[in-house]
């Protein structure tokens, strides 16, 4: 069981994904999948559906494409994260190394060195 | 990506709203090729699809609903909104309610899945025998001319004349006559003689240095242009032709110009060389005009490759000679059938009509050509489609009552959702969600399983259902179970989700802990449903065992002779060199001679028709003392013929060698024609017309299973040749291989005569059954499913009262009643319902028995063994689908049950 306030597992990923740098949808797909060892795929009408609600909800912003960027075709839209969104996605991971650190307690994994 | 992937997922891009479709679809196709790419090395392509079209789904849900920062909501209130997000809501729910029982609603899948797909395999047979357009210009404006008999006032149907033999081949001087006088109501009229009646339109071509025989046709020039059909190169015979004085051109079908000209488009206008039957033989050249589109058919079930043009001025307008098969015409514009029908008949068919009493005559008929090739298996089609609905009927009845025991097992989980406030509607309309959720999944999975399945199924209607072959995964059949799917939801789904939640909600929240029994009327609805699948199953079982006794009977019908393993070759000897007698009999002798010389071959006879095919000749006989013809099924045989198909001989003697052709002309009478020509009297030794009887031999039953032998007799092929030839053949041990040899020694008697249609006669018998024993089997099978379904539905609705009574069954073993007493008590629950469903179902199949007479053979339709059987089958059935269950009632233990759940 979850606590109420945690943050949906994908929400989570893509605050991490958008923590360092501003990303378009497709950089976020990758960068969630690469970081999961492919566990999560984020397909488009997942990415999409959660990132209108995090807006609405001020975690993350539309924002510009950088001035380097170059893409194929088109102008991808850009997502960056908010204050508040830095703040529930640095929530979010506390609460999970807390957990961590009863695991560890528990001797069901190494403290690392 | 592939191609396909790409259509689809733009297809389910709809879904999102358009605006952002406008500004995000590129992207989102990105991130869409990327995961697919992805996620199809790890899990396949299939899965990856689904996730990711399911994705599109879940994305557009998301985009349409929530959202609006919070605070900031727009106003919601508004209706569609609701019931878009109760939509979801409820789909979600279900979803997660299958998920809990996945072995319930899988059951009930396959039952939807199993009955519709059923359903759907019928309705592809019928949309492409019934309902896809013949393949002709307007062809409801197509009508079929015949010179029909007088339909026999009392028709035993099949044991009587086949509705295809009431329609006649006609003559010259009907078809002018026909021409001339329906200008009034046809456009036009074209005359046409086919193969299958006339040796005039069978043509010997030589394809790869083998002679073949050719299914042909002669047609006036006027035929194609009728019809409204037009080549697909060259061109088809026009009224032209008849001007230019035609000559000698065909129009070929398609497939011929497959087969034998490898579809090469030169083919126009090139000579061949054609062997025409009996009017005129020998190979003359003919000039090919034109090749048929591959969707043209005339014939059914074998197609026509060669038609040549018959000139009107070549028609004898007094011609008496039957030589073509009917007629087609075109009707004017706005006149309807009946008109025509009527105004054709009042047209004169025979020259001399007025020598035959009024009852007998024979008179013109006019028919919508689909009709006429509808013409033998419409009452299949029927049955067919009947069975089909019953099916459905009871396909829907066994999810309604599921869906009704589930919904009582869920009262609990109900109340506490009304305690909560949802509202009476709006449960129902969760049940209904539910039930339309797994309606959908069921039709879609049905329709997917005929589908997958239809090359089967097709593979196995006989050919005897004409176009058949055009049966195909087509609109009509995506429509068909687009229908399928609104009525299985209305009937599984409304009663289940309108009587499952009531008003009294609050009463079961503290009737729950309670209750010792439930409500009697939720168990009336379940039981009531049992009882109409019984009512179902029953007339389903009794149809079937109609059917299947028929079936069994004709299997058993004596033929008067014995057709195992008897190998027949067919030949008609066309060409001019066979125009003597003496040529015939050598080719007989040299043939005969090489057959008997083929290790393997025990015995060998000739015939001119194999029983159940081939031309049957209708002659007289006269008796010296008396004018009178007696008229039978005439077939020329050699001597070893009735050695080979062990006819018995009953009283005088078989062809011998003293019958030589120089010899008195012998005659060998059938039982039945001897005693219709001379009553009591022996017939050995009387002389006729024709000659002497010899002999007398069993009755022979040559036209069909189901018909009563003909009177026949018999001639000898060495004092009375003719051109058609059926050589039977008895081989030692077994049949195999002996096909090639055979057709070896006709080619070594003479190269140019094609061996046709090597097959045995157990074969052709069981061919022209083949028909039957679809229906047969289909209605059997479709009877089995029904009785299962029947049988599941008591399982669960036993089962769930043994659930819900047990307070009261533990109330009364506390009491000492024996456990044998509470079973029988359950058990009778379910078995009255199934009682009153087995007494309706039997009066309604002792009703709908009558509609069964036409496919019955050698049983009456009132046989009450049959409805006997038949309900006793489904009682015996529902005894065990209610013991069964109910035995659980035999293990309870009362203590922990009356102390509480």
């Amino acid at each position: 069981m979850t606590a109420p306030d945690a943050l949906p597992a994908h929400w989570f990923q893509i605050l991490l994904a958008l923590a360092d740098e501003p990303r378009h949808g497709l950089g976020i797909t990758k960068e969630v999948y690469a970081r999961t060892d492919g566990r999560m795929q984020l397909w488009p009408g997942m990415l999409y559906g959660a990132l209108k609600k995090m807006t609405a909800q001020g975690l993350v912003n539309e924002t510009d494409a950088p001035a380097d960027f170059e893409s194929g075709g088109g102008r991808p839209r850009f997502y960056r994260i908010t204050a508040a969104g830095r703040r529930a996605c640095a929530d979010e991971a506390e609460r999970m190394a807390r957990f961590v650190e009863a695991a560890r307690d528990k001797k069901l994994i190494r403290r690392r060195t | 990506m592939a191609r396909l992937d790409r259509a689809l997922y733009r297809l389910f891009l709809r879904l999102y709203p358009a605006d952002f479709r406008r500004t995000h679809a590129q992207e989102l196709e990105q991130i869409y090729a990327w995961c697919m790419t992805t996620s199809r090395q790890r899990r396949g392509l299939v899965p990856a699809r689904v996730r990711g079209l399911a994705d599109a789904v879940r994305g557009a849900i998301a985009l349409r609903t929530g959202g609006a920062p919070p605070g900031n909501e727009p106003p919601r209130s508004s209706r569609i909104h609701r019931l878009a997000s109760s939509l979801t809501q409820d789909t979600r729910f279900a979803l997660r309610t299958f998920r809990r029982s996945p072995l319930f609603f899988a059951g009930l899948l396959v039952v939807l899945a199993l009955g519709i797909g059923a359903n759907a395999a019928v309705f592809s047979l019928v949309q492409a025998v019934l309902l896809e357009p013949l393949p002709y210009g307007e062809p409801d404006r197509v009508m079929r001319l015949w010179r029909a008999h007088p339909e026999p006032a009392s028709t035993v149907p099949l044991q009587a004349r086949p509705p295809s033999l009431i329609r006649q081949g006609t003559t010259g001087f009907s078809l002018w006559t026909w021409r001339d006088q329906s200008r009034a109501f046809l456009e036009d009229v074209a005359g046409v003689t086919l193969w299958d009646g006339n040796l005039a339109a069978q043509f010997d071509m030589t394809i790869d240095e083998r002679a073949e025989r050719l299914r042909g046709a002669l047609v006036t020039p006027n035929f194609f242009t009728l019809l409204g059909v037009d080549a697909q190169a060259g061109r088809v015979f026009t009224p032209a032709d008849e001007a230019a004085g035609a000559g000698d051109l065909v129009v070929i079908s398609n497939g011929l110009w497959r087969r034998a000209f490898g579809g090469d488009p030169g083919v126009i206008g090139r000579t061949v060389s054609l062997v025409r039957g009996r009017a005129d033989r020998g190979a003359r050249p003919h000039t090919i005009v034109g090749v048929l589109p591959a969707a043209f058919r005339f014939t059914y079930p074998l197609t026509t490759d060669v038609w040549a043009i018959r000139p009107w001025a070549d028609i004898s307008r007094t011609g008496s000679a039957i030589e073509f098969n009917g007629a087609v015409g075109r009707l004017r514009p706005g006149v309807t059938v009946e008109q025509a029908a009527a105004a054709f008949r009042s047209i004169p068919v025979l020259q001399n009509a007025d020598r035959v009493a009024p009852a007998d005559r024979d008179y013109s008929r006019l028919e919508p050509i689909r009709d006429a090739v509808l013409l033998d298996v419409r009452p299949s089609l029927w049955l067919l489609g009947s069975v089909a609905a019953l099916l459905l009927v009871i396909t829907c009845a066994t999810v309604a009552n599921a869906l009704l025991v589930r919904v009582a097992e869920r009262q609990r989980e109900l109340a506490v959702r009304a305690s909560l406030g949802a509202g009476l509607g709006r449960l129902r309309r969760q049940l209904l969600t539910e039930g339309v959720l797994l309606s959908l999944v069921g039709t879609l999975t049905g329709t997917a399983l005929a589908a997958a399945a239809l090359p089967v199924f097709r593979a196995f209607v006989p050919p005897t259902f004409p176009r058949a072959d055009g049966m195909a995964v087509n609109g009509w059949l995506l429509a068909f179970g687009g229908a399928i799917a609104a009525t299985v939801t209305t009937l599984a789904t409304a009663l289940p989700a309108l009587r499952g939640p009531r008003a009294d909600l609050m009463d079961r929240i503290r009737q729950a802990a309670m209750a010792t029994t439930t409500s009697r009327e939720g168990r009336r609805w379940r039981l009531g449903l049992v009882a109409a699948q019984a009512v179902v199953a029953t007339s389903l079982l009794i149809g079937a065992t109609f059917l299947l006794a028929s079936f069994w009977r004709l299997g058993r019908v004596d033929l008067g002779y014995d057709p195992q393993d008897v190998v027949t070759v067919e030949m008609r000897l066309l060409d001019r060199r066979y125009r003597s007698r003496d040529a015939i009999r050598d080719f007989e002798q040299a043939l005969l001679a090489r057959v008997r010389a083929i290790p393997g071959v025990a015995d060998a006879g000739l015939t001119t028709a194999v029983p159940f095919r081939g031309v049957d000749f209708v002659r007289g006989l006269q008796r010296t003392d008396n004018p009178k013809l007696y008229f039978g099924n005439s077939r020329t045989v050699d001597a070893g013929y009735f050695a080979v198909m062990r006819i018995p001989v009953l009283r005088g003697r078989l062809f011998g060698p003293e019958d030589t052709a120089t010899s008195e002309p012998a005659i060998i009478l059938s039982e039945s024609f001897a005693r219709m020509m001379f009553g009591a009297e022996d017939a050995v030794g009387r002389v006729v017309d024709d000659g002497r009887i010899v002999g007398v031999v069993g009755d022979v039953r040559y036209a069909g299973l189901a018909r009563t032998p003909e009177p026949a007799f018999y001639t000898l092929a060495s004092q009375n040749p003719v051109e058609l030839i059926c050589l039977v053949v008895r081989p030692a041990s077994d049949a195999a291989g002996l096909g090639d040899a055979l057709r070896r020694a006709v080619h070594d008697v003479d190269p140019s005569i094609p061996a046709m249609d090597v097959t045995t006669i157990d074969r052709i018998i069981e061919d022209s059954v083949a028909d039957r024993r679809f229906y047969t089997t289909t209605t059997t099978t479709f009877a089995g499913l029904a009785l299962v379904l029947t049988a599941a539905g008591l399982i669960v609705v036993i089962s769930r009262s043994v659930v819900e009574r047990r307070r009261e069954m533990a109330i009364r073993t506390a009491l000492g009643a024996g456990s044998g007493r509470l079973v029988r008590l359950v058990a009778a629950q379910g078995l009255l319902p199934v009682m009153a469903g087995t007494a309706m179902g039997l009066a309604g199949a002792v009703l709908g028995a009558r509609l069964l007479e036409p496919f019955l053979f050698g049983i009456s339709p009132r046989a009450p063994v049959v409805f006997v059987a038949g309900a006793g089958v489904v009682l015996v059935v529902a005894t065990v689908a209610c013991v069964l269950p109910a035995r659980r009632l035999a293990t309870i233990a009362p203590a922990p049950i009356l102390r509480g759940d």
